[in-house]
């Protein structure tokens, strides 16, 4: 027989100990992770199909917090799979922009006067029909209120007839206005950069200082205007001096101050330039430019960072990534510098440029048209060298007093309080710049300086475009490029699918005088001044080794043209359009098709009599004074509708047009369910290769031949450049959506512009059916950063955030246009869809999903104690009444609940170095642990108890310890015995059940050795400690005095 | 002659026996309107989220103020909102007053299901505030536009008055998605109002207050109208929406958890073998340690399984992991049932009593043991129940449920089955040989035989 009673102090002292043991398993750190039902959030567990070979936990956090979940646990589950747990809320789109990217500027579309809809046309419209019907934006136009009624208005590249339409324009909406043109000696007007330190007011106190009235106007991010009438040379002077003294140098400034940084680090380990990012933005530093050098090398570059700020950042980029190896630059050598360039730089361009001088210099952008040029090592000759040839290819530009001969800068002051609202509307009726015949591209190439270029023109065109210019806007400075043996000037066309910026870099690292700009599905416009023969010939085999075969045009011939010119006006598809559907309305006439093509516009049309073809031409020619029409050559070419059903779409049989190599045929248009198409210089063989062709490719279709009366096919020649472009408004966006459906959005139009808007786009494209942009569901941002960026950079990270669908717009320097599908709303459906963006696919079998939110949660906390109080209480009150016979029956009720409370906090131990060791958390999981071993240790104790109940009512003259102690061995085989059958079958679940439920029985294979523990060395002890008066003398010393000795 | 003597007993095991284990071995079953049973479970037993994969989801009212019908309403529409969706043996149950608990077992898309039952799905129509708006684009504002209903009452024109019939077509001439809509008797004669009204000017769709389409009215209709403009998924899910209605109130997620069907279906299969290795070891360990009683409760535990699986199945309980969990520790308190019996027989062998004064004893004695551990049990299980109902839990739920029969279904074996069992064999030739009822050597207390 064993004697437990007698031992019960030791047992008391191991009990004692083991509670320790509990307590310190849930004290000591690490933190033990509460369950989600305890602390809300939500957690994922999920396997990647093919995930990338090295993939890490750390790589799966990294992306989540770059989207924005900060606090994100990732763990392995040990089969390739991620447990993945985070208790953030939502955040916004913003705050994580600027953590990106810096400061940005925003604005919604969402307000009463903000415009964001779907339009569709039942009629066909293109993109650019629906842009060219709001006009092209004005460029470079800053509009600022000085007053009451006054504006300050300046604009480059606006010659003097233009701005004289303006200011009359002006004055007939607004009354007369007092202008003050700036361009005398005593005016002042220039633009001033200062990157990133100045703000607007502080900039207008400065100058103010130095003189009264002169204006500053931010036109873009940090690029200032400082204009005034009438100021003084001195004030003149002072100003600039006084400016850099407060914000610093504004031009060319040097960064071999101790004050700016400039330093190269790199690491034998990989490491994601992302990260690198992240990490210096976390340590508050999101002015230092990390850029990527290759081979897990960075250079950081920020100015004005303070020495310990660099330090700060360097130990913690330390800290953050292994094996780090860092070198300042060595200023002495005169190693870095910075370059401000006065006009637009494309930093590829100068990428382009330094890459083809063979320097070892790196190049970033700093700011606005500031570039950072920084290179180990390189000798001064060199860097001369490096800077002459960017001079020579850029320009570059010191303070630029503002070019009065090619721009404008006025005082406009209205009797009338005007506000800039309405001056800003009023634009939008101005014809600023137009958009010629339609089939000439024009281009803004510089201040005031045009590029005109059109193939297949003819020279009477040719001279008719130039005399309306010349007409228009005065004479102006003329430079033919196909006139000189030395220039190159030819269209390339490769087919549709070609974006300018692959030839654009192509075409300028072989030749800088040479430029490319795209025509359009897949055309170029190659042309440089003053190149040799070679040059040209070098310069077209490169592209095309580097595209493909290329349809060569040149544009030497007499019947193309390819010229600059200052200004233009010209007729658009849409007039013609706008005329089409006067006619059907209003002569009842049938509606035709028009469209572009590189013979004239293209008119078209099923069903049309002689008589209402001639209705159509006569019209035309009351369009314009001359039309030149001519009907379509059918043996050499081919015009006829296909009807495929509704399987084939426009984009689709363009393609598979150039696919079958049919590159000639550009002129496809799409006319509800079927395609109408149409190409000028096909050979019947060829027409009937095609239709085969397209035939083999989506099934019969439906021909309708046009080579009929009835019919009606026609191009037209419009030699008369005639005023047509309406503009609406600048800040107007327009992206196609879908076949004839359109997103349009705008900030600010006050309701009458709105009406506008819709009113013009009606009457000129029929029919709208508008629905709202869903913002709850969709992203439409207007933001403006600190400095450039690509819309590619600005893109991935949005990606990896879950946004979907985007299409980025740039709009100013700095400011994109963003649009798109906003991530879902859950953080489910955010943390998947990056995750996939960065890893690729998710298998959706082993996706697990938890979400818990905080009310639930803080339920959950509650109802655990009132749980466990309530089955304390529960029980105690069922063994007082059960043992009830027995005398003091309420202690064997409290001994009962002290040996279940020994059980759960042994268990709770068991989680807490569980939690240590293996990373399980305590969830609602284990809470019905504790309970089921609560329930089953008391089931033991119950037992015992029920033993010593009966001994001492059978037996009432013995000791109460001998009949514990009896109780004890008389139970122990039974004891013994139903703790391993119990653990028995607990631990086979444990061993086979899998790893789901794996820490659960492991955790009641603890509790029932707990509770049998329990049972035999504690609950009966404490009744025999009680009744001998232990407990008062241990516990409640101070009781002594006034307690009863024991029986 | 024993055997008579306890045929009423015997008869009673038997029966249950065998209806325990025809309803086991009928995969599905129905008397009358009365179903029970699946095709693709092991047993025809229902399982829980956790073995069979899906969604879990729990929703409450935005707005706490919500009322008892408008809440029973959001359950109704839920109900037939799933129904249309096409899940297969859908749960779900209002929970509180602002909570409702849905399941749906063995969905693939679970964000178009959240979709489909969170949406509210107001539709509503409007006017221009402009009388001279002769296109959306040109509205400056909305108002409700209203009809004279039945009654000459002038009521607002909202999905209310839509026929359960909308569907989503291709639109003849455009083949974009078209969700078509048909209103009742009122509704007819409303819109008929509304369009003669509003020729030429547009008329404003809204779900949900975001505008969705707005045509300009050309015709004067009254059956039928359409909503363009969505895509192929919103569009059907608008539709089945517009069918079961509109919510009443809003609501949203607080509680959600996934499961996958593949991983389900993988802790299934392996807690059916880890338990029935737990069985077999326990029975394993009953036979070797009291031999002829540990026959008998083996026998006793099999006809314990079988009743506690065939409860399952008729009440019928879903069966979760935790609950398999519990099953396995009911497996240890079954048995302990019988241990209580069999140490207190040995107990009274030894003092030199006869088997048969032993076995009556043993379980008169034995039964106030059992009854208080088992009802001290029985009060954590309860607790638990609640305590996992609040939480919105199942696998709690399906402890506690499952713990809670399984110990009342072991207290009746322990004590009914075992024990007619025993009594059957002190009149078998097998009670003349006590020491197959009382092992010469053993664990624990055996060398002490105390009687008192």
């Amino acid at each position: 027989m064993i004697d437990f009673v007698r031992y019960r102090k030791w047992f008391y002292l191991l009990t004692a100990i083991l509670l320790m043991g509990t307590v310190a398993a849930l004290v000591l750190p690490p933190r033990i992770p509460w369950g989600l039902e305890f602390s809300s959030g939500t957690s994922l567990t999920l396997k990647f199909v093919d995930p990338p070979d090295d993939l890490t936990s750390q790589d799966v956090r990294s992306q989540l917090l770059a989207l924005g979940l900060a606090d994100a646990v990732v763990q392995g589950t040990g089969n390739g799979g991620y447990f993945v747990r985070t208790e953030s809320v939502e955040d916004d789109l913003l705050p994580f922009l600027e953590l990106t990217f810096g400061p940005v500027q925003s604005s919604d579309f969402e307000g009463a006067s903000d415009v964001a809809t779907f339009l569709s046309f039942i009629d066909p419209v293109s993109e650019q029909e629906l842009r060219d019907a709001f006009g092209e934006n004005v460029q470079g136009l800053v509009i600022s209120q000085v007053g009451d009624g006054s504006l300050f208005i300046s604009v480059e590249g606006l010659a003097q007839p233009e701005l004289a339409t303006l200011i009359d324009t002006f004055e007939d909406m607004f009354g007369p206005a007092e202008s003050i043109a700036f361009g005398g000696t005593a005016d002042l007007a220039v633009t001033l950069d200062f990157g990133l330190e100045a703000t607007l007011e502080e900039l207008q106190q400065e100058v103010d200082q130095v003189a009264d009235g002169l204006v500053v106007v931010l036109t873009e991010t940090n690029l200032f205007v400082v204009g005034g009438a009438e100021v003084s040379a001195e004030a003149k002077e002072a100003l600039v001096p006084a400016l850099e003294a407060r914000f610093g140098r504004s031009k060319k400034a040097s960064y071999d101050s101790s004050g700016n940084m400039a330093l190269q680090i790199s690491s034998d380990d990989p490491i994601d330039a992302v990260d690198v990012q992240n990490e210096v933005r976390f340590q508050g530093s999101s002015d230092v430019t990390v850029l990527e050098l290759g081979d897990n090398s960075f250079i950081l570059v920020g100015e004005n960072v303070e020495q310990e700020r660099q330090d700060t950042l360097l130990t913690a980029i330390e800290d953050r990534f292994d094996n780090i190896q860092s070198e300042p630059f060595d200023f002495d050598a005169g190693d870095v510098f910075a370059l401000d360039f006065g006009e637009a730089v494309d930093i590829e361009t100068l990428r382009t440029e330094v890459a083809r001088l063979e320097s070892a210099a790196f190049i970033i952008p700093s700011g606005d048209n500031d570039f950072f040029i920084a290179g180990k090592d390189i000798a001064q000759d060199d860097r001369e060298t490096l800077l002459t040839a960017l001079e020579d290819v850029f320009g570059l530009a010191d303070r630029t007093p503002f070019d009065f001969d090619n721009g404008a800068a006025l005082t406009l002051r209205f009797t009338d309080p005007v506000s800039l609202t309405d001056v800003v509307d009023s634009l939008a009726v101005i014809p600023i710049r137009e958009v010629l015949a339609g089939r000439a591209e024009v281009q803004l190439i510089g201040p005031g300086t045009f590029r005109v270029i059109g193939v297949s023109l003819g020279p009477e065109t040719q001279e008719s475009i130039l005399a309306g210019i010349d007409q228009r806007v005065g004479e102006t400075q003329k430079d033919r490029l196909d006139q000189d043996a030395d220039d190159l000037a030819i269209a390339l066309d490769f087919g549709p699918g070609f974006t300018r910026t692959d030839l654009v870099i192509q075409v300028n690292s072989l030749d800088p005088n040479a430029e490319a700009e795209s025509l359009g599905d897949g055309v170029f416009f190659i042309g440089g001044d003053d190149m040799d023969e070679d040059t040209r010939e070098a310069v077209l085999e490169a592209v095309e080794a580097e595209f493909g075969p290329a349809r060569r045009v040149s544009l030497d011939a007499p019947e193309h043209m390819a010229l600059i010119v200052v200004f233009e006006p010209g007729i658009t598809v849409n007039d013609l359009r706008t005329e089409v559907t006067n006619q059907v309305e209003n002569e009842g006439l049938p509606s035709v098709v028009v469209t572009l093509s590189r013979a004239g516009l293209f008119v078209g049309g099923t069903d049309v009599t002689q008589e209402e073809q001639d209705a159509y031409l006569a019209a035309f020619e009351g369009l314009s004074d001359s039309v030149e029409t001519q009907p379509f050559d059918f043996s050499a070419g081919t015009a006829l509708t296909l009807d495929f059903g509704e399987t084939v779409n426009e984009e689709q049989l363009k393609a598979e047009l150039v696919e079958l190599g049919f590159n000639e045929i550009r002129l496809v248009t799409l006319v509800g369910p079927g395609i109408f198409m149409g190409a000028h210089d096909i050979s019947a063989a060829r027409q009937e290769e095609l239709l085969t062709a397209l035939e083999d490719r989506f099934g019969l279709a439906q021909q309708t031949s046009f080579h009929d009366p009835e019919f009606m096919a026609v191009t037209i020649s419009l030699e008369d450049p005639v005023r047509a472009a309406e503009a609406v408004s600048e800040s107007l966006i327009v992206q196609k959506a879908g076949p004839n459906s359109f997103f349009l959005a705008a900030n600010d139009q006050p309701l009458e512009a709105q009406i506008q808007i819709f009113s013009t786009l009606e009457s000129t494209f029929g029919t709208i059916f508008q629905s709202d942009y869903n913002f709850a569901k969709n992203l439409a941002l207007t933001v403006t950063f600190t400095q450039p960026l690509s819309a590619e950079s600005i893109r991935l990270p949005l990606e990896d955030r879950g946004y979907q669908d985007l299409v980025i717009e740039q709009r100013g320097e700095s400011t994109y246009f963003l649009r798109g599908k906003r991530p879902p709303a859950d953080q489910k459906g955010k943390i998947i869809s990056s995750l996939e963006a960065a890893f690729g696919p998710i298998d959706p079998e082993s996706l697990e999903f938890s979400f818990v939110d905080a009310e639930i949660a803080r339920r959950s906390v509650v109802n655990t104690f009132i749980a466990v109080i309530a089955g304390s209480v529960g029980i105690l009150i069922y063994v007082w009444w059960a043992f009830r016979r027995t005398p003091k029956p309420f202690r064997f009720g409290v001994a009962a609940v002290v040996g279940l409370g020994h059980d759960a906090a042994l268990v709770l131990g068991a989680f807490g170095l569980m939690a240590k060791f293996r990373g399980v958390e305590i969830d609602s999981l284990m809470i019905v642990g504790i309970l089921a071993v609560i329930g089953y240790s008391v089931n033991n104790t119950i037992v015992v108890m029920d033993r010593i109940r009966e001994n001492l009512i059978r037996n009432p003259g013995r000791d109460f310890d001998t009949a514990v102690n009896f109780s004890l061995n008389e139970t122990l085989s039974r004891n013994v015995n139903t703790a391993l059958t119990t653990a028995v079958a607990v631990l086979a679940v444990l061993l086979f059940g899998g790893p789901t439920i794996f820490n659960f029985m492991l955790v009641l294979l603890i509790g029932v050795l707990a509770g049998a523990y329990s049972s035999l060395f504690l609950a009966a002890n404490i009744l025999v400690s009680w009744e001998k008066g232990e407990i008062r003398r241990t516990l409640f010393p101070f009781l002594r005095r006034d307690a009863t000795a024991p029986r | 002659m024993g055997f008579r003597k306890y045929r009423l007993q015997v008869a009673v095991i038997i029966i249950l026996v065998g209806l325990a284990i025809s309803s086991l071995s009928l995969q599905t079953f129905s008397i009358g309107s009365w179903d029970r049973g699946s095709d693709d479970s092991p047993l025809g037993l229902r399982l829980g989220l956790d073995l069979q994969g899906g969604t879990h989801l729990v929703y409450r009212a935005d707005d706490p103020q919500v009322t008892d019908e408008q809440m029973e309403g959001v359950a109704n529409i839920i109900e037939r909102r799933i129904n249309s969706f096409g899940v297969s043996e859908p749960l779900i149950q209002r929970k509180g007053g602002n909570e409702i608990v849905v399941q749906l077992p063995g969905i693939s898309d679970i964000e178009e299901a959240k979709e489909l039952i969170g949406g509210t799905a107001l539709l509503d129509f409007r006017e221009c505030i402009d009388p001279n708006a002769t296109n959306a684009g040109v509205c400056p504002g909305w108002q409700p536009v209203t009809a004279q209903g039945s009654g000459g009452v002038e009521k607002q024109l909202t999905g209310a008055f839509l026929r359960p019939t909308s569907a989503l077509v291709a639109d003849p001439t455009t083949g974009l998605p078209t969700v078509r809509f048909e209103f009742n008797g009122e509704g007819a004669r409303m819109f008929e109002q509304i369009t003669r009204r509003l020729q030429g000017r547009p008329l404003g769709i809204f779900l949900d207050d975001q505008m969705v389409s707005a045509p300009v009215v050309q015709a004067v209709i009254s059956q039928t109208g359409q909503i363009t403009g969505i895509s192929q998924r919103d569009g059907r899910l608008l539709a089945i929406q517009l069918n079961a209605g509109a919510l009443p109130v809003p609501i949203s997620v607080v509680r959600e958890q996934d499961v996958s069907a593949t991983l389900g279906r993988d802790s299934l299969d392996r807690s059916y073998v880890a338990a029935a290795i737990g069985l077999g070891l326990v029975m394993l360990f009953m036979v070797l340690y009291y031999r002829v009683p540990g026959l008998v409760s083996v026998l006793s535990l099999g006809v314990y399984t079988a009743i506690v699986l065939a409860v399952f199945k008729l009440i019928p309980v879903t069966l979760t992991l935790s609950g398999i969990a519990a099953f396995v520790i009911s497996v240890g308190m079954a048995v302990d049932a019988n241990v209580i019996i069999f140490e207190r027989m040995r107990e009274e062998l030894r003092s030199g009593r006869t088997l048969g004064a032993a076995i009556e004893t043993g379980f008169d004695r034995a039964w106030a043991a059992i009854r208080d551990s088992n009802v001290t049990t029985l009060i954590t299980m309860f607790i638990l129940w609640w305590f996992g109902d609040q939480l919105g839990e199942p696998r709690i739920i399906g402890f506690a449920v499952t713990l809670i029969i399984a110990i009342l279904t072991s207290m009746f074996t322990a004590i009914f089955v075992t024990r007619t069992l025993l009594r059957l064999l002190v009149n078998s030739p097998l009670a003349g040989r006590v020491h197959l009822f009382v092992p010469l050597r053993g664990g624990g207390s055996t060398r002490t035989a105390v009687g008192l």
